[in-house]
């Protein structure tokens, strides 16, 4: 990965970045720029959103309560890896070491209810746990490219019955890469998420611009209105979208430090940990 | 700055200093599928506590930590 790879904690230099949102200029407010993402090194970086009560960063507000519908969305760059982890939600009941809280099959007992990975660099895979059933079902959600640019969007919807995920990148519009139809709901994000972090081996690679919706399932139009023609989108711009979370990987942070503020409509930031750090540069962001 | 990447058996953890490490925490670190072992990572100088110990480079850890003693993915 060609990089411009700056250690969280150091000062960064404000080059500027080409404004993304898609708005016209001089649509006044500030401009809307994509300069950095995370850079996740595939031993044990990751971010965190901690709303359990126990392990590091603990404590955060819940970004809602998932119990009906929801949805995500993020950019994804893998550089490395066989099976790796992308996103996964925590759980409540988790109290041991280790900074996960999240895992499927868990050695401590506690059954976690989604993570989503990527396979041979090529293969993203979703993984919810059905309570009901007590069967860990698999989406096979669809083909990513290695080492480009990704993006993914999630979305569960109650009324529906469906869980769907679709996929793009920077070229490509996002489609349906896979549907379940399952009412399984994803109340595990009331605990918080990893993203990086999951079932599988950790991320290697960039990840950027991840929104995160409660009681709302993401339509066709507003996924590919998010997707921005391949480039970040300023949820901002548009106010029916609203997600509770934001979190812009260093664009909100200068570049520096290790939380990731929110963007969205929750108050509390994100962490980067195990010396996750943010990068800039061509190529280091979607779009740029 | 490369980084560089040691092993340490979990009972040592104890005698890591996380201000320099990259490691947040002893409850952020990652341990092997069995608990005995974990690893730390460090740009610039070694720390005292990891002197005398392996260090590995960013492709030799990933290539250790793929392994059945660290990863039990789904397949």
């Amino acid at each position: 990965m060609s990089t411009s790879s700056i250690s969280l904690g150091l000062g960064l230099g404000g080059g500027k970045s080409a404004t993304s949102s898609g708005r016209p200029a001089g649509g006044g407010g500030a401009s809307f720029t994509n300069q950095y993402s995370a850079s996740l090194d595939g031993t044990n970086d990751m971010v965190i959103y901690n709303a359990t009560a126990n392990g590091v960063n603990s404590g955060k507000t819940a970004l809602g309560t998932f119990t009906g519908s929801m949805s995500f969305a993020l950019w994804f760059k893998q550089s490395g890896g066989v099976y790796e982890s992308l996103v996964s939600s925590r759980h409540s009941a988790w109290s041991t070491s280790g900074v996960s809280g999240n895992k499927l099959t868990a050695a401590d007992g506690v059954q976690g209810k989604f993570d989503i990975d990527i396979a041979f660099g090529t293969t993203l895979r979703a993984f919810v746990y059905d309570s009901s059933s007590r069967t860990l079902l698999n989406l096979s959600a669809g083909s990513v490219t290695h080492n480009a640019w990704n993006f993914v969007a999630y979305v569960f919807d109650q009324s529906a019955g469906t869980h769907v995920v679709y996929v793009g990148d920077e070229s490509t519009a996002p489609s349906v890469g896979s549907t379940l139809s399952n009412s399984s709901t994803m109340e595990d994000f009331a605990s918080g998420f990893n993203v990086g972090d999951g079932q599988q081996a950790t991320f290697e690679g960039l990840v950027d611009e991840f929104a995160i919706f409660d009681g709302k399932a993401l339509s066709s139009s507003e996924v590919a209105t998010i997707w921005n023609s391949g480039k970040a989108f300023d949820y901002s711009s548009d106010a029916s979208l609203n997600p509770v979370g934001f979190f812009r990987m260093g664009d909100d942070d200068g570049g520096i430090g290790t939380s990731i503020s929110n963007s969205g409509s929750g108050s509390d930031s994100a962490d980067a940990i195990n010396g996750a750090s943010f990068v800039s540069g061509a190529g280091n962001t979607p779009g740029n | 700055m490369s980084r560089k990447y040691v092993i340490i058996d979990a009972s040592e953890v104890s005698a890591v200093d996380f201000n320099e490490v990259l490691e947040t925490s002893p409850t952020t670190l990652r341990y092997s599928l069995d608990g005995s072992q974990t690893f730390v990572k460090y740009e610039g100088e070694t720390p005292s506590f990891l002197e005398g110990k392996t260090q590995y480079s960013h492709s030799e850890i990933l290539t250790i930590l793929a392994g059945e003693d660290w990863t039990d993915p789904i397949r």
